[in-house]
């Protein structure tokens, strides 16, 4: 195989270095190699590791040497979202109050990717605790997206989308909450799944909102993702809400036959706010998806315009509460005072960014006394009916098809003044988080240089027939193998 | 539903969140908005809905309680912005 970026895929990389055409470390070394050149025009990464990517490379090449077994992610590089915690790096979730942060602790899935051999290029930059849709957010600064550096990559994954879209890793982990996966994903022409809740270990997940938070894959193909999966998936006794049960093995159920689906087509999703362009894009998507022998109905999710202020409640209480911990007093920032209370009032008003003082303040406000009924109790039984919508459309639906958003990437500047604009941007993703329900976007057109992203949305622990139809999809279109033009 | 200053300075004080002047008018306005929105809420009939706090059958899950080394107090204390080993140092708490 040539040493190229540009060509490859995780699967490719994978199998060349365990059958000894590649190297890793010359993989490693191409990665960094582009990282250097282009990443100072993007800033996907928030911090690049350089040494530590080249000694897992080098470690890896010695097992091959040593005809030890291969993973296969062994030797391929994985960018991670900054708000995953690894040992001995410095983790900031973007955020000032987390500057120097240096976890005593892998992650779950940092954890299991060392095992597997994967190497890991940077770490890459969001919206400060994953709270926003842009990365303008980031209390460091912002990424741009590799197919327009004049518009946003998405959030709040920004950087990791950004980083696989520009090919500075084929792969990347992020986290979605209301979307933070999806989005950014839809926006730079990727596939981002954002897996069942409780399908993936979030032990060394910094928390935003932990009834919603989820880790996921970006990826170019439905096998990469799959890849991916099968090392990240799993029971994991560290955190209380990940599923005892095993989990299927993914890669392997896309090699199984093909067989077509039942797919629903929410009419509230098409409705007023999508642009033209995405709406075709989806049409034309529905068409293939025929050809391979679905078959497509109407469905109804009738509470789907309550989702958006439902999740701003759920969301925001469960912030306020996750975010409490940082005082300064055990790490990060300390703004010192001779006063203890004071020193908390300090810290943390230098320590957070515009968005996450809004969120903190809407949620207290929610929780607190005489309100708690009237918001954060409200908002929790909307969330029932809005699961019951999907539950009702899953009896005579496989699947939901949707957009994922609802125009494709949109320029800095274009919402970061009107807080409720950017929240509206997330109206198709949010639902599937407020469900737990696993939910994918991967690109279906071009709007000119700008992908357009679908979304599948799946019952509980439907990920592998998602990635199945996607894999078929793939094979019939080359939307997910469109570089960005103009980047070099 | 509107939210004034007398509301934002007592929510601040609950989330110990340091805030100046101008972000204080600022957040009244938005978060007045954005309650605005989120009033949409109220209109739905939900007697006898149950809320959703989990959406996964899960119950607490138990380990056995055994003691094992954790082997991170030295790695936690060297992050910590202000440590006297084996503790956390904070301003005084106390009357002397």
């Amino acid at each position: 195989m040539t040493p190229s970026p540009e060509t490859w895929t995780a699967e490719s990389i994978g199998a060349a270095i365990r059958d000894g055409g590649l190297h890793a470390s010359d993989v490693c070394e191409s990665y960094l190699d582009r990282i250097r050149r282009l990443d100072p025009k993007l800033n996907a990464f928030v911090t690049v590791l350089e040494s530590g990517a080249r000694m897992q490379a080098e470690s890896v090449d010695r097992d091959r040497k040593a005809g030890k077994p291969l993973h296969p992610l062994a030797g391929v590089p994985v960018a991670l979202k900054d708000n995953l915690c690894a040992r001995g790096v410095e983790t900031t979730c973007s955020s000032k109050i987390l500057r120097n942060f240096i976890p005593p602790y892998d992650a779950t899935v940092i954890e299991r990717l060392r095992a597997a051999g994967s190497v890991f290029p940077g770490k890459t930059n969001l919206d400060e605790f994953a709270m926003g849709s842009s990365t303008e957010n980031s209390g460091l600064f912002p990424t741009r997206n590799p197919h327009d550096p004049g518009r946003v990559p998405g959030g709040s994954s920004g950087g990791s989308a950004a980083s696989v879209a520009a090919d500075f890793a084929p792969l990347a982990l992020g986290s979605d909450t209301g979307g933070s996966i999806r989005q950014p994903a839809s926006f730079c022409g990727l596939v981002g799944l954002k897996p069942t809740y409780g399908r993936v270990s979030r032990y060394g997940l910094i928390a935003f909102a932990s009834s919603l938070d989820q880790i996921g894959p970006f990826a170019r193909t439905a096998m990469d993702a799959a890849l991916l999966m099968d090392a990240i998936t799993g029971p994991d006794p560290r955190d209380s809400t990940c599923l005892p049960e095993p989990a299927p093995k993914f890669a392997d159920g896309l090699r199984e036959p093909f067989r077509p689906v039942r797919i629903g087509m929410p009419r509230e999703y098409f409705a007023e706010g999508l642009a033209k362009p995405v709406a075709g894009a989806i049409d034309r998507l529905k068409d293939v998806l025929v050809s391979l022998g679905c078959s497509v109905v109407d469905v109804s999710l009738p509470h789907t315009p309550y989702a958006v202020p439902t999740y701003y409640l759920v969301a925001t209480a469960e912030a306020s509460s996750n975010l409490a911990r940082y005082d300064g007093v055990r790490y990060g920032l300390r703004i010192d005072s001779a006063d203890l209370v004071q020193q908390y009032f300090l810290t943390r008003a230098r320590g957070f960014g515009a968005e996450v003082k809004r969120r903190i303040m809407l949620g207290t406000y929610a929780l607190s006394s005489g309100y708690y009924d009237a918001y954060y109790l409200k908002a929790m039984k909307v969330r029932r009916l809005i699961y019951n919508d999907f539950m009702e459309a899953f009896r005579g639906v496989d699947l939901l098809l949707t957009p994922t958003a609802p125009t494709t990437a949109f320029k800095f500047g274009e919402k970061v003044s009107d807080p409720l604009q950017m929240y509206l941007s997330d109206i198709y993703t949010i639902s599937a988080n407020l469900a737990g329900l696993p939910a994918v976007s991967f690109p279906c057109g071009f709007e000119n240089h700008l992908p357009i992203g679908a979304q599948m949305i799946g019952p509980a622990l439907s990920e592998l027939r998602m990635l199945r139809i996607l894999h078929e999809y793939q094979k019939q279109t080359d939307w997910h193998a469109r570089r960005p033009q103009n980047l070099s | 539903m509107t939210i004034d200053r007398k509301t934002v300075d007592h929510v601040a004080a609950l989330a110990r969140l340091g805030l100046t002047d101008d972000e204080k008018s600022k957040l009244a306005t938005e978060l007045s908005g954005i309650l605005d929105h989120v009033e949409m809420l109220s209109k739905l009939n939900t007697d006898g809905v149950d809320p959703l706090y989990h959406i996964l059958p899960l119950k607490n899950v138990f380990r056995d309680d055994e003691a094992r080394p954790s082997d991170v107090r030295d790695d936690v204390l060297k992050h910590a912005p202000h440590a006297r080993p084996p503790f956390f140092v904070v301003p005084n708490v106390l009357e002397e």
